[in-house]
């Protein structure tokens, strides 16, 4: 089975009229100053493929994407730490050229040269300065601003780190309030902004302003456009399209699926009610 | 008079009369007092405590009183079911539909993204309407099932159950 996780290989290609739609809004969005947004959906609807190609599409800012699976925890230091040691910030210090006397530029430069650690160790340990010295550098080189890509922030809202994670993002947008040009993009699962609304609800107030909230199925011309886009059996297309209005609400993993696995639908998570209490 | 019955009258009392709070069922401590003496034959003190040391109930101080807390267990659940399948167990799966429908539909305005927990529901269908637990999760199987358009499940919620292969805790309507 292929092609069921989002890939930055695929990230340039997206289909589905709604999914264009919600990507053109988030590019509204953040090029009119919006500093939060939220993409919200249900597991497989396409988050993370939006985010990268979101990624993809807003070359004129510096853009940083974190997968935060692979974080210990969900605090602002370690998310910072591990905007430090990415690709896009490492190439970004080192190709700095600071001008005499810019103290910041040099500090950066300094750190990264004496070991990537140190680095990591800074932003760390003093998330806010950081992402003030970075900023700077964004604007040294001309960019339009800096976009931090969150991703899984929360798997669930029974994630253990989910704490962690509200107070980062109520960080970031304290933050967004002082740097300018300052964006996080963050998926977020409806159960834990359902959870965010309870817990922290100045937070969701901001939310809400900037959201983006994906489809929650694919429809038949969905359907035709994935099948083009991704590896689908003929016959899987025919059935699937055919028993449309048989198939509970479809979101774009599930389609994905069952165009290569129509004969075992079980696996793609689409097969007969069965009901049991957890 | 045995701790057990005492025990089982505080039950009853939290489902006729409690708040939920979370995992327990509350009642103001004056109010269940008060019916318990009616029962009780020995000290009430020691019945509680005794209640308390075996992990049935708490005490939650609110303001200047207190809240006799009751844990969400399976004597809870069964004492709850068979108090509401007199009302109105006998339900169609129309009428459930239609309830489950407009009770969606009055709960999505308090959501952020229109999902609504399948727990707050099944709290509104029991307590107001009458609806045992296990006649709520298997009328929500059944429309999962002959209404498949109709309803999109999504993980969380503080109630769920398993529809396919997954647990589910959260419902849209987002086909009428």
């Amino acid at each position: 089975m292929r092609n069921l996780v989002a890939a930055s290989r695929r990230a340039s290609s997206l289909v589905g009229k709604r999914w264009i739609e919600a990507r053109d809004q988030a590019v509204k969005l953040i090029r009119q100053g919006y500093p939060l947004i939220a993409i919200v959906g249900r597991a497989g609807c396409g988050k993370t493929h939006l985010m990268l190609n979101l990624y993809d599409e807003l070359k004129e800012y510096v853009r940083v994407y974190v997968d935060t699976t692979f974080l210990e925890d969900r605090l602002l230091g370690t998310i910072m730490s591990s905007i430090a040691t990415s690709h896009t910030v490492t190439n970004l210090v080192r190709a700095a050229k600071c001008p005499r006397g810019d103290a910041t530029c040099k500090r950066l430069r300094d750190l990264l040269a004496s070991g990537i650690q140190n680095l990591a160790d800074y932003a760390e340990r003093w998330p806010t300065s950081f992402l003030r010295d970075l900023m700077h550098l964004t604007r040294l080189r001309n960019y339009r601003g800096l976009i931090i890509f969150l991703d899984e922030g929360a798997i669930s809202s029974d994630d253990p780190q989910i704490q962690q994670f509200v107070r980062s993002l109520h960080a970031f947008r304290n933050l967004t309030a002082e740097i300018e040009n300052l964006h996080v993009v963050f998926s977020i699962l409806p159960d834990v902004i359902e959870y965010i609304a309870k817990v922290d609800a100045p937070l969701v107030d901001v939310i809400r302003t900037a959201m983006i909230i994906l489809p929650d199925y694919v429809d038949v011309e969905d359907i035709q456009e994935l099948a083009k886009a991704y590896p689908a059996k003929q016959e899987c297309l025919q059935r699937l399209i055919e028993n449309y209005e048989m198939l509970p609400p479809l979101t774009v993993r599930q389609a994905i699926c069952l165009l290569q696995e129509c004969e075992n639908p079980t696996i793609c998570g689409v097969e007969e009610a069965e009901v049991r209490i957890e | 008079m045995k701790a057990s019955v005492i025990r089982r009258v505080i039950k009853t009392l939290a489902v006729l009369i409690g708040e939920e709070e979370g995992m327990y069922i509350c009642v103001p401590c004056s109010t269940a007092l008060k019916m318990l003496e009616k029962w009780a034959d020995a000290p009430l003190d020691n019945m509680l405590n005794d209640l308390m040391r075996e992990g049935s109930i708490t005490i939650k101080r609110v303001g200047r009183g207190a809240r006799i807390c009751v844990k969400k267990d399976s004597e809870l659940t069964e004492i709850r079911d068979f108090i509401y399948r007199s009302g109105r167990s006998n339900m169609s799966l129309e009428d459930f539909e239609k309830l489950f429908d407009s009770i969606l539909m009055r709960l999505r305005s308090r959501t952020v993204t229109g999902f609504v927990d399948l727990g707050l529901v099944k709290d509104y269908m029991m307590k107001f309407h009458g609806v045992s637990e296990d006649l709520f999760v298997e009328y929500v199987a059944r429309l999962a099932q002959t209404r498949r358009w109709k309803y999109a499940f999504s993980h969380g919620g503080s109630f769920r159950i398993k529809i396919g292969n997954v647990h589910v805790g959260l419902v849209k309507l987002v086909r009428v």
